[in-house]
């Protein structure tokens, strides 16, 4: 371990710390722009150079190994003098277009011109002009005038995503950030090199001029795209998700994400949302008529439909499948209602193989399984020891009329495909009750349809392929005015199958899956 | 004097394996595979103070002794060829002249270091050199020269050419090394130096094609001989590629110490026309610019160093009277504008800037502040990068105006 002392500060750094990186441990900022803990390093930007006694020339902290007993100084007067020459030379052929830059507000470049420079230019020759506005791929803007070539979406791409979809092309200050000739950047991590870029030169498409970056307010969450979990921030403002961001975990994800999963933003402020109960009278006779009802209204007309149908028997008729979206709190009333009312047609939609079409994976960040909660939700079946029948034996449980009152329970996710799958069977069903986040089927088609928040929008644990618990919390509101939680909506469908239930938050259910249980601790 | 290099320069088929035999060549690399340790050689080119003939100036045996002697990986010699500095012009001469001088030299630096792959990176311009070096491989691949036990003798070497693509930086040492592995020639930071981890991540040498020409020489007359020709420190011969306005302009195999009055006036029959000399640079374009003062100064290493200079290349630019240093200045700031590979900021946006500022004073545009914003924007270029094009676009920029501001101060409004 290589004691150093970096202004004055003794630092016990590690072998394979650069200065950069020790530094940054011990809290002392050397500003830069290439550099990127996750990347090899480059030490092209020149910003971070410091001076290292014994040393004539100032060194990069990015790439230079500490050494015990070095002695480092980051703001000397020929560091600070350095500093801002970069920062001018960086700035001569850049357009300055911060007021229609959707970087400004978390421009690293922005952000270190104020604090290490703040200079006016010195330079009045004619600026290089180059193309903006380049259709990059499918998800990304490129402006050759804003880059600073710092490379750090090459590197991205070349070893964290293992291809090589862009390279700097020409010489000197004609370079130019570039694909293949001909060739899209359409790689499905694309979008993270929008966010390590540290200028605006890429710029998400699903992004760009949609909201300033200083008015977005960000709530940790989990990815619920695949098996994986990655850790994401979800940024939003007045109620409406602008984007979602990696959350550094060193875990699972590191600095980043892929991007469907941010792209997944596009279902939570989708036309077809629920904003409140939906109940037909006659869902067989497409003449007949659809009323949207209070949340009280509804749970009344849905007792009584159940109650007809069920007779007597209880939940004996009584089937139900879960969607691996549900957190493990929804999945344990779910579960622990149908169980003790005695239904043996408990199913689980099977994310494995991909929704949507889309069965893409690799060995990076993609599980091929696409249910986030696949884990969390077996688990909790086994200890409660019930047996999840197959999604399809559901299906012919109700063709045979075995199951009269089916339940849909959970985002649309994977349950659309299996519905459409398993229509005819489905369908001889008497009652039909989902509980879902957009009317498309099976809400569509259902008797009873009940508005179902997502996982941006409330509460709970997801636990990912490899065991481990991940936490979300709201970070919107669900676009149904006045809805109960997703725990109230389970709690009363529990006590029309005469299950008594009471929970009133997420957090209770969890600490009763903890405590008595002794999961997901 | 007696020349090493440039000594068959004028036979008949100078180029050719039998001429080049007939002349005694390749004894030396058997006298190092029958009678002498690696380490023998090694010491033998240290006790000559051979230097590099590329640029900087830099122990051609220490380079040698710097690379480990054991290796889990492949060694490699890389020779430059690249020959890409402005006003030079020498290495041309035996590599179209004399290829088998330098595969010689390149056989004994390899059996030195330990080394069984070479390559010769040779400018693309060069289609002649490279051709003729080609040629004088596939020779000695014939003669049993190279391959499989060269000479007869257990060591194995190949030699491969590699024409370049026309980019100045690919003759910077470690923008050479990425070509050649057929990425964006670009230099690396260093360390790691390419002595430890260089070509496809292996120890490497590189040295300069003159440098390598020396070693056949050194080998057979003894270090002590070389070190006893120029002067202390800055010993043997080196090939000065002189142009510029002077009547007798070439390249010519001179001691190193000579001076540049002796070299212009004397070698080279003086300023064309008759003219007053204004200035010289000494060592390639990215020497700073001397002055008709400074025409006692002996060419070599040290002494150009200490005058503010360098030897560099050993390209002699004459610069007559009638020439205007401003233009010479904005042409110079062009050529690294458009040379920089671009991956430095301060190299990349520093030298565009300074060529527009001296295009615009030489065009007539520029204000008086131009003339030190030049400095201070030069002054913010040296130093700062990872490899020295930057500091070789300032350095001259900076003697220009120093040593002739009234010929810009006379531009500027
Ligand atoms: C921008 C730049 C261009 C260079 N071009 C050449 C060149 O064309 N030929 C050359 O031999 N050395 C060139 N050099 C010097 C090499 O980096 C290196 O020092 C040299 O090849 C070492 O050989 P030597 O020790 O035999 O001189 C260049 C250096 C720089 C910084
Ligand atoms: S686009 Fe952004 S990340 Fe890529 S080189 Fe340019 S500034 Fe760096
Ligand atoms: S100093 Fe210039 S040429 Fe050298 S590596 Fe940096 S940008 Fe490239
Ligand atoms: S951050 Fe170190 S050189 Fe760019």
């Amino acid at each position: 371990m290589p004691n150093i002392i970096i202004d004055g500060n003794q630092i016990e750094a590690m072998a394979t710390d650069t200065i950069l990186s020790a530094a940054s441990r011990a809290g002392i900022e050397i500003p830069h722009f290439c550099y990127h803990p996750e990347l090899q390093y480059a030490g092209s930007c020149r910003m971070c150079m410091v001076e290292v006694e014994k040393s004539p020339k100032l060194l990069t902290a990015c790439s230079t190994m500490v050494s015990e007993g070095m002695i480092v100084r980051t703001s000397t007067e020929k560091v600070k003098k350095a500093r801002a020459a970069v920062l001018e030379f960086l700035l001569i052929n850049h357009p300055l277009d911060c007021p229609i830059c959707d970087k400004a507000g978390e421009c690293p470049l922005q952000d270190n011109y104020y604090k290490y420079s703040a200079r006016e230019s010195r330079y009045e020759e004619e600026k290089w002009h180059k193309r903006k506005k380049i259709d990059l791929g499918p998800t990304i803007t490129h402006d050759e005038e804003r880059c600073i070539l710092c490379t750090r979406c090459v590197r991205f791409m070349q070893d964290i995503a293992r291809s090589p979809q862009l390279v700097v092309t020409r010489r000197g200050s004609k370079n130019t950030l570039s694909t293949y000739p001909g060739a899209a950047f359409d790689n499905p991590y694309s979008l993270n090199t929008v966010d390590i870029c540290p200028v605006g030169a890429l710029t998400s498409k699903d992004f760009r001029f949609k909201c300033r970056a200083w008015y977005l307010k960000s709530s940790r969450s989990v990815c619920p795209f695949c098996a994986t979990g990655c850790s994401t921030v979800i940024q939003h403002d007045q109620n409406v998700v602008h984007r979602i961001l990696p959350d550094k975990n060193e875990k699972i994800n590191g600095s980043f994400m892929c991007d469907y999963g941010r792209l997944f933003r596009k279902h939570i402020s989708s036309e077809n949302r629920m904003t409140a109960p939906v109940i037909k009278n006659n869902r067989k006779d497409a003449s007949s008529i659809t009323t949207e009802e209070s949340y009280d209204k509804a749970f009344t007309l849905i007792g009584e439909r159940l109650a007809s149908v069920l007779k007597n028997d209880g939940a004996k008729q009584a089937g139900i499948l879960l969607s691996p979206y549900l957190s493990v709190e929804e999945a344990y009333i779910i579960l622990k209602t149908f169980y003790e009312a005695g239904s043996s047609h408990i199913a689980l939609i099977d994310c494995g193989e991909g929704i949507d079409g889309f069965n893409f994976s690799d060995d990076y960040l993609i599980s091929k399984d696409k249910s986030p909660n696949k884990t969390g939700i077996l688990e909790l079946a086994k200890k409660m020891g019930i047996n999840f029948i197959k999604p399809e034996a559901l299906a012919s449980a109700a063709g045979t009329k075995k199951v009269r009152a089916l339940v849909f329970a959970g985002p649309p996710f994977g349950m659309s495909e299996y519905y459409e799958k398993n229509k005819a069977e489905l369908d001889s069903a008497d009652f039909i009750l989902s509980l879902c986040s957009h009317f498309q089927a099976p809400a569509s088609r259902s008797d009873a349809a009940m508005p179902f928040s997502l996982w941006c929008e409330s509460e709970g644990h997801f636990v990912n392929k490899r065991n481990m618990v991940r936490h979300y919390c709201a970070a919107v509101c669900s676009p149904a005015k006045d809805a109960p939680d997703n725990i109230q909506v389970l709690c009363r469908l529990a006590s029309l199958f005469k299950v008594k239930m009471d929970y009133r938050s997420p957090v209770e259910v969890y600490n009763d899956i903890k405590n008595q249980m002794h999961l997901f601790e | 004097m007696e020349l090493i290099v440039s000594k068959n320069f004028n036979k008949k088929d100078s180029y050719k394996l039998e001429t080049y035999l007939a002349g005694g060549g390749y004894e030396a690399i058997k006298k190092c595979l029958s009678s002498m340790k690696p380490a023998d050689v090694i010491e033998e080119v240290k006790k000559s103070g051979l230097r590099g003939r590329g640029g900087a100036g830099f122990p051609t045996g220490m380079k040698w002794s710097f690379v480990p002697k054991e290796s889990s990986v492949p060694k490699y010699l890389a020779v430059n060829a690249d020959e890409g500095e402005p006003g030079t012009f020498k290495d041309r001469l035996v590599l179209e002249l004399d290829p088998h001088l330098l595969l010689e030299g390149i056989m004994i630096a390899s059996y030195a270091v330990g080394i069984g792959t070479a390559y010769v990176y040779i400018r693309g311009e060069y289609k002649k050199a490279f051709d003729t070096v080609h040629d004088a491989i596939k020779e000695c691949y014939q003669k049993g020269f190279l391959g499989e036990n060269i000479f007869g003798k257990n060591y194995k070497l190949d030699i491969h050419v590699h024409a370049g693509a026309g980019a100045y930086i690919c003759g910077e040492e470690t923008g050479l090394i990425e070509s050649l592995e057929g990425r964006r020639g670009q230099p690396r930071l260093k360390p790691p130096f390419p002595a430890v981890s260089g070509l496809f991540m292996g120890p490497t040498v590189i040295n300069n094609v003159e440098t390598l020409a020396f070693v056949p020489s050194i080998i057979n007359k003894g270090g002590e001989w070389f070190s006893a020709i120029g002067t202390p420190k800055n010993s043997g011969t080196r090939l000065f590629g002189v142009s510029g306005s002077v009547e007798k302009p070439g390249v010519y195999e001179l001691e190193l110490g000579i001076t540049a009055r002796k070299l212009i006036y004397e070698i080279c029959g003086g300023v064309k026309g008759g003219k007053k000399l204004k200035g010289f640079i000494p060592g390639g374009l990215s020497a700073p610019i001397m002055t008709a003062e400074e025409l006692d100064t002996p060419l070599d290493f040290d002494s150009l160093a200490k005058a503010g200079s360098m030897a560099g290349s050993g390209g002699v630019i004459a610069i007559s009277e009638d020439a205007s240093i401003p233009k010479i200045a904005a042409r110079t700031a062009d050529f690294y504008a458009h040379e920089s590979c671009g991956q430095c900021t301060q190299c990349r946006e520093g030298t565009r800037w300074v060529s527009q500022l001296f295009n615009k004073i030489y065009q007539g545009r520029g204000k008086k502040k131009d003339i030190d914003l030049i400095l201070d924007v030069c002054s913010n270029m040296m130093g700062q990068t990872i490899c020295v094009l930057s500091d070789a676009c300032a350095m001259p920029s900076i003697a220009f105006i120093k040593k002739f501001r009234h010929e810009f101060e006379a531009l500027v409004k």
